[in-house]
């Protein structure tokens, strides 16, 4: 036994559910805001376009539609889904080469990887209005389910960004309205099983908050465009200081900060180095170049990521092609690699470094290796550290012992070219090496590939200054570039589109253009140990430590008399110099003869400040655009006011029309709240209620009919207010024409503006 | 739920914005951001013109049945407050523990009117209270309460259910009870001994309609037996009942009285109120005097016990036992009392 039960009564409750109540005028005004946000956001891609002046009327006029004819009768508006649903039928098989090219097109647009020019959308653009209208109309007012509808519109404009269509100003503003609007109405507690019969008109109630809310929203919105647009930088800078932390945290906690850096995969989101210590390195003197150690060389570029390479490929492609024997080969490369060195020996001035690399982290996958050195054996490197060599363990075994391995290299500066053998120079593997590391997928870089067409050059000297120009000039240095939008290529995207990121982007690109250029050339990944950061140790040697914000990625080409050579392409506030013969001097000397801006510095500077502001004024031109005729919002403004001018007039005249006939049917009581309600609006008895002694009197002489009339008008009330019974139909014929009479009285006294809103709008007449 | 669902979306924009350099996403997560604190200040403007009440401040119904409580919700702001939480709290009046209901409505410009259906299983007095308001923003993520005190008691009565009851030639408390056998109420057809002004609470079955007509005024018929012929029924409670418990009791009073009311022209019901430290009377002569009675007894304490009871007197005890003096003439069962109370002839 429960003993007392509280609750609302439900079956009444299920009963007023079928019921249906008319929508108010606003949740139109919602419903258009929904279906335009759909298809201004389909019309962001460039390649998409279609003919506004038809498709954004067409999607106002059935969403017009749809809200008139659920209002109206239930026949009809079923009957207009019918014409949709057939509509949409028709058109798709009226139209279908048409619609079948277009689909290809979006499909192509969002998923392929290519350029895709731009077409006329205006066939699936209708079609889609159709269907945004249905599915937003239906759930919305019909359904009432809003979170489905909340949660595909909010996915539609998070997520369109990742397949790269950018929603602009209005298109957010529009789907955030039709967003919150419906979710207010939505809240109102109508369907909720615990909300009780209440006597006020629910969606009118709730047209009236989503009204407010609307207001509200408007007001934030307005004033978070300014806002915005002034801080651009100050909020974006927040998102990755937050995102910062929680990713340098969560590589902590897991370990992955301690991971050494390798491989060929381009991150194509932001970078966030931990300064957790990877590498220590000991040099026998002084560096006065920057170390490179290069852990990895990208041979194929796969979109995204490279094949890992060495001389390995090269000597195998050559054996193949040339019949050669391989270990012949194999000796004259390691020749060719090392001869210089044994040069220096021979003459007993060696300029060469020790070089003891040490993994503080991560273990031994990959040795980093120094350009222009040779790798110590296990047995000179256990001489040089003073250890026994056991020939049983191999060199990994003996980082347990914290010895790492060693390599005898030289700085650039030190290789004196003429010393070397003239077998370097000119060699079939380096003819190889042109076949092998100069091809580029073209189809994945198609920008790239024609900037580099539109600039012909044959000079490395040039080359390489063209590349670091077009870099620095285009790119900004920035290790929270933000994500790359799926289905683009990071080389292209970076360069052309994002124009900031950090060097594994600078170095992606710089190896593609070389070789789009022919210039042998990979993409090398590893540590960049600069001179300054080693530290004297007191005997002649001096020591570093890298961090995993050391981690670099670079170009390396290869020239004629050194080998492969690492060539430094990402921004770091001066231009070094590139490779031996060409030095920063000399790159701003090329830049300067070919017109391409003097110091790069600068003009990259310049052109990354133009960057910056171009955001800002990317948002706010999108309205200027708009009123200079290429836009659409002057077309939704214009249609949005003639479809207002032209349905107000004729809702108003049916809702009078409605509010008449529901008055007719009406009883005593409520004629008597209207009569007291319109002599009050025209200032007449406003000192009554209606529940005075001497009312009847007074409305007799107010409005000039008989005191009998009147004072049987006021019992007919009493009685029915008070009695069980319903006033009878002379009671009503009486009551209709004592009102009828008060009317016409309070009309007549009001001047023109109140009698428009005396008729139509609380339509007393 | 919904509302950190709604500022986990406005940062997952601010996020991607960020990610994708897209300001007008910026602009958008912005937006919502800023919009929280008005969302979080509006209820608690509405708060403040917002108010409930109940219609009526009492109902009576009869057990198992529903009624229609009508609460009023006024708003006297400018903005409308489209979801409004009523918490209820509901007892029976001799419990001490209550259990709550939020329910939700609307509160549109002025005043609004709700219904709240009642449901009672037992015979009592049932208190339901609105204790506590809520008002919701427009997107119901942020809410503010206030704490009113509206009451309405609900008198839930039992359904009209007399117990068969064979007199003889010499009751109690009465003279010349033979000549009225087991008849039902109103099939009496006793001599009209006066007629006389209708006082507040005569029974509307004795108004004198013909009299009444003529005269604009109501008279009251009054029989003959009415002066002469009476019952007493003395109900004593033990400590501790539960209002299940005492919902029997009222059932089998109700009977007991009904059932003698074929019988005789009024009955005199006696408890002991605990408060009063005396003992309380009513006397009853019909169905509404019956209701009349008990609710009188729903009121009142009945937990203690008089030293010495009253001679002469038909008994019932919350142990659903009928007494005639001190001889026990039948017990009732708690399962069965429904069916004994209309299956049972009692012989006095």
């Amino acid at each position: 036994m429960a003993g007392i039960k509280v609750s609302v009564d439900a079956r009444q409750n299920a009963r007023r559910l079928k019921e249906k109540e008319p929508l108010p005028l606003v949740t139109l005004v919602f419903l258009i805001a929904g279906v335009l946000g759909i298809l201004l956001l389909y019309r962001s891609p460039a390649a998409n376009d279609f003919q506004t002046w038809l498709v954004l009327p067409f999607a106002v006029l059935l969403c017009w539609g749809m809200w008139f004819s659920y209002n109206r009768s239930g026949l009809i508006f079923w009957c207009l889904v019918g014409v949709m649903i057939i509509g949409f039928i028709a058109a798709s098989y009226i139209f279908q080469d048409k619609v079948w090219l277009q689909g290809v097109h979006t499909f192509r647009m969002f998923f392929s990887d290519s350029a895709v020019e731009t077409m006329d959308m205006t066939v699936s653009a209708m079609m889609l209005a159709v269907m945004a209208t249905l599915a937003l109309f239906g759930l919305e007012c019909p359904g009432r389910s809003h979170a489905l509808l909340y949660l595909a519109t909010t996915a539609l404009l998070l997520f369109a960004p990742l397949i790269d269509i950018k929603a602009n100003i209005e298109t957010a503003f529009l789907l955030i309205l039709f967003q919150l609007a419906f979710w207010s109405v939505s809240s109102v507690t109508r369907d909720n099983p615990r909300a009780l019969l209440f006597t006020s008109d629910r969606l009118k109630m709730a047209g009236k908050s989503a009204l407010a809310l609307s207001i509200v929203l408007s007001v934030t919105f307005l004033a978070a465009l300014p806002l915005v647009a002034a801080n651009s930088g100050s909020f974006f800078e927040s998102v990755y200081q937050v995102e910062g932390f929680i990713y340098r945290s969560l590589d902590n906690i897991t370990g992955q900060a301690e991971k050494l850096v390798t491989g060929g995969t381009i991150n194509s989101g932001n970078n966030y180095p931990t300064g957790t210590p990877h590498i220590e390195l000991t040099a026998s003197r002084q560096p006065t170049e920057p170390i490179y150690l290069r852990g990895f060389s990208g041979g194929e570029y796969l979109g995204g990521s490279w094949t890992e390479t060495n001389d390995n490929v090269a000597i195998e492609y050559m054996c193949s092609q040339y019949g050669w024997d391989r270990e012949t080969l194999l000796s004259s490369v390691d020749y060719m690699n090392s001869g210089y060195y044994d040069l220096f020996d021979d003459e007993g001035d060696d300029p060469s470094i020790t070089l003891a690399v040490k993994h503080l982290s991560g273990g031994y996958p990959v040795y980093f290796t120094p350009y222009y050195s040779r790798l110590y054996d296990a047995f000179e490197w256990h001489s040089i550290q003073g250890k026994d060599y056991n020939p049983w363990q191999d060199v990994i075994a003996f980082s347990e012992e914290n010895i790492g391995y060693g390599f005898r290299y030289f700085e650039q500066k030190d290789i004196d070219v003429d010393s070397i053998y003239s077998f370097i120079r000119n060699t079939v593997y380096k003819s190889e090496l042109e076949q092998i590391y100069t091809s580029v997928p073209k189809q994945l870089v198609p920008r790239l590939t024609q900037l580099v067409r539109e600039n012909p050059l044959s000079d490395l000297d040039e080359i390489t200054a063209f590349i670091i120009y077009t870099l620095h000039s285009n790119a900004e240095y920035s290790l929270t570039p933000g994500w790359t939008p799926w289905g683009k290529d990071i080389a292209d995207y970076f360069l052309f589109e994002r124009k900031a990121g950090y060097c594994q982007h600078f170095a992606l690109c710089g190896t593609l253009m070389y070789r789009l250029y022919g210039v042998p050339a990979r993409y090398a990944t590893g540590y960049r140990a600069d001179p300054s950061d080693f530290t004297d140790n007191g005997d002649g040697s001096c020591s570093a430590v890298l961090t995993d914000a050391d981690a670099h990625a670079w170009v390396e080409i290869f020239l004629d008399d050194y080998g492969w050579t690492p060539v430094e392409v990402t921004p770091s506030g001066t231009i070094p110099s590139a490779y031996p013969g060409l030095s920063g001097v000399r790159i701003n000397l090329i830049w300067q003869q070919n017109g391409w801006g003097g110091t790069g510095n600068l003009a990259a500077a310049q052109e990354l400040q133009l960057s910056d502001q171009s955001d800002i004024t990317d948002i706010l031109s999108g309205f200027e655009i708009s009123f200079d005729g290429n836009g659409i919002l002057p077309f939704v403004l214009i249609g949005a006011a003639g479809l207002a001018l032209a349905a107000f007039p004729m809702t108003v005249l049916i809702r009078r029309e409605r509010l008449l006939k529901k008055y007719g049917k009406s009883g005593c009581r409520v004629t008597f709240d209207r009569l007291l309600d319109a002599l009050h609006y025209g200032g007449l008895l406003t000192d009554m209620d209606g529940s005075e002694e001497d009312f009847a009197a007074r409305l007799a002489e107010t409005v000039g009919i008989s005191a009998e009339e009147a004072q049987d008008f006021v019992s007919a009330v009493s009685r029915e207010a008070f009695g069980n019974t319903p006033a009878g139909e002379k009671e009503q014929e009486l009551a209709g024409k004592v009102y009828g009479s008060a009317a016409e009285q309070v009309y007549r006294e009001l001047g023109l503006y109140k009698r428009l809103i005396f008729k139509y709008f609380r339509v007393c007449i | 739920m919904s509302k950190f669902a709604f500022i986990a979306l406005a940062l997952l924009t601010y996020y991607l914005a960020g990610m994708y350099l897209s300001l007008p996403l910026m602009i958008m997560g912005i937006a919502e951001l800023l919009m929280l604190p008005f969302l979080f200040a509006l209820p608690r403007y509405l708060r403040k013109n917002i108010s409930a009440h109940f219609v009526k401040q009492s109902e009576t119904i009869l057990e198992k049945a529903n009624v229609s409580c009508g609460i009023v919700i006024r708003n006297t702001g400018r903005l409308t407050a489209n979801r409004c939480q009523l918490r209820f709290r509901f007892r029976y009046h001799t419990e001490e523990k209550s259990r709550s209901v939020k329910l939700y409505s609307g509160g549109a410009k002025g005043d609004s009117e709700a219904k709240l259906t009642v449901c009672a299983d037992w015979c009592g007095l049932a208190l339901v209270k609105l204790d506590r308001v809520r008002v919701y923003d427009y997107l119901g993520l942020f809410s503010a309460g206030k704490a009113v005190d509206e009451e309405t008691d609900i008198a839930v009565f039992p359904r009209e259910q007399a117990l068969q009851i064979i007199m003889p030639d010499s009751a109690y408390g009465a003279e010349g009870l033979s000549e009225y056998t087991v008849n039902r109420p109103g099939e009496a057809n006793d001599e009209i001994r006066q007629i006389r002004e209708y006082r507040t609470g005569d029974s509307h079955r004795r108004i004198h309609w013909n009299q009444s007509a003529k005269t604009d005024k109501l008279w009251i018929k009054e029989y003959e037996r009415e002066t002469d012929t009476r019952a007493e029924v003395l109900v004593t409670a033990a400590d501790g009942m539960t209002a299940e418990k005492l919902s029997l009791l009222y059932k089998l009073l109700s009977a007991l009285v009904l059932g003698l009311l074929a019988n005789v022209a009024a009955v005199n019901v006696s408890w002991y109120d605990s408060e009063k430290k005396t003992f309380v009377s009513a006397e009853v002569s019909d169905i509404d005097g019956c209701r009349e009675m008990l609710l009188m007894l729903y009121r009142t304490d009945l937990t203690g016990f008089a030293e010495e009871l009253p001679e002469h007197f038909l008994r019932v005890t919350t142990a659903l036992e009928l007494y005639r003096e001190n001889t026990l003439l039948y017990r009732f069962s708690e399962s069965e009392l429904d069916r004994e109370l209309q299956e049972k002839i009692i012989t006095l």
